[in-house]
């Protein structure tokens, strides 16, 4: 929330409920709470905006269901149901966080990426994508999270890990990743 | 004296043209570049509020020092902001001051008189913006912001995130509270703190939020040595 007129209550909700909340803030940092807002009267204003700049996409969500990089949800309405996915072991140390989210209903979406989004569609085919690019997925795509070839070339090829998708269905990229951001800029940390 | 916004978009920055005589003020290490018939000196703290004044403008995010431009002869500055974002130009005829929040002052004319302001214990859990810039006088006054600015008329009562508030007029009334919910959920959400304006009056709200992105980008870099 960066702005918003005076009719409307704030309610902070744990995604999953208060124990898996603070389950994950303790684990792996990320708390995955979302503010819920409503209003007291008509005609209420409230601004929402990213925290990373880039761009913000809105999708009219009817009855499909996306899986998501937790960092790239911003904002729904009502009858969007959010849900958690754990992403495995490997999804640890890939930098990205541990959980994904899952998004299903009828409603309004909009998330956002750092740097702009791309869509790509695999029909019966495969791609190989850095976790740090990946912002949202359909889940009728298989996908796995992986190193790109042996660890020694994982550890020193400075790619981290990959997300491999197969089969049938939408893909969505950010051009920019925060992890090349974090590795410029630890240059300029002294 | 003549100022000009150049660039789009994100990447604003603000073109001053001062005749033979003229002065402008600005945030010290703000200048990209100036001509050859403009001098630049350094405000010694004490022309500016003394070293208590100086420590404040610190606190509310801001260069401790100013930078003082005389033309002796036509030329230009150009100032540009540190942070991606547009750069907001104000020209105040005296009826009505200017707030300026978390370290969004960028310069103004020699009339204007920018003064810090404590925001008291308060503002202390804010973390961004402990103090104001106080800007009041006739002249131009030039803002930065992180992201897109946006200016919101308020009629009555408006709620904007502290890390999102760029400047507003002294007219309004205002006060600093947390978001909202219980206190616990506010740390543990990490929701921050509202200003909740009251009153009549303009408020620049910037689309991005300085404090957001480095709590994202911090914990990702090596600690400091």
């Amino acid at each position: 929330m960066s702005a918003m007129d005076d009719g409307i209550d704030v309610k902070i909700r744990m995604l999953g409920g208060f124990l898996p909340a603070v389950g994950r803030r303790l684990l792996a940092g990320e708390s995955l709470l979302v503010g819920q807002y409503s209003s007291r009267s008509a005609q209420q204003r409230l601004s929402v905006s990213p925290a990373i700049p880039g761009q913000v996409l809105h999708k009219k969500m009817q009855n499909e269901t996306y899986l998501m990089q937790a960092g790239s949800f911003m904002a729904c309405t009502d009858g969007v149901n959010l849900g958690t996915v754990f992403g495995g072991l490997k999804a640890i140390f890939s930098g990205e966080g541990m959980f994904f989210l899952k998004l299903s209903g009828v409603g309004d979406l909009w998330y956002n990426s750092y740097g702009s989004i791309v869509e790509r569609e695999l029909n019966n085919s495969e791609l190989i994508v850095d976790t740090g690019h990946i912002v949202a997925w359909e889940p009728s795509l298989n996908w796995e999270i992986t190193g790109m070839g042996n660890l020694m070339s994982t550890v020193f090829s400075g790619e981290g890990l990959v997300m491999k998708f197969r089969g049938t269905g939408k893909i969505w990229l950010q051009t920019r990743s925060l992890g090349g951001l974090v590795n410029w800029m630890r240059g300029y940390c002294y | 004296m003549n100022t000009e916004i150049i660039g789009s978009a994100a990447f604003q920055s603000i073109k001053v043209t001062l005749e033979a005589g003229e002065q402008f003020v600005s945030e010290a290490g703000k200048m990209v570049r100036m001509s050859t018939s403009v001098t630049n000196e350094v405000e010694s703290v004490k022309k500016s509020g003394g070293l208590l004044g100086g420590l404040k403008r610190m606190l509310g995010g801001e260069a401790f020092f100013f930078s003082r431009y005389t033309a002796n002869d036509k030329g230009e500055v150009v100032l540009a902001p540190t942070l991606p974002g547009n750069v907001g130009f104000r020209e105040l005829d005296g009826s009505c001051g200017w707030y300026c929040a978390g370290g969004s002052y960028l310069g103004s004319g020699p009339e204007i008189k920018t003064e810090p302001k404590w925001q008291g214990m308060k503002g202390f859990f804010t973390g961004e913006s402990l103090v104001f810039v106080h800007a009041t006088g006739i002249g131009p006054l030039i803002l930065d912001a992180f992201g897109m600015v946006e200016e919101e008329e308020v009629d009555g009562s408006f709620t904007v995130d502290t890390g999102h508030v760029v400047a507003f007029e002294d007219r309004l009334d205002y006060t600093i509270s947390k978001a909202g919910g219980s206190w616990f959920n506010s740390m543990l959400a990490g929701e921050g703190f509202v200003i909740r304006f009251s009153g009549k009056g303009k408020v620049l709200v910037q689309s991005h939020n300085m404090k957001e992105f480095g709590a994202i980008v911090g914990p990702k870099l090596p600690p400091r040595r």
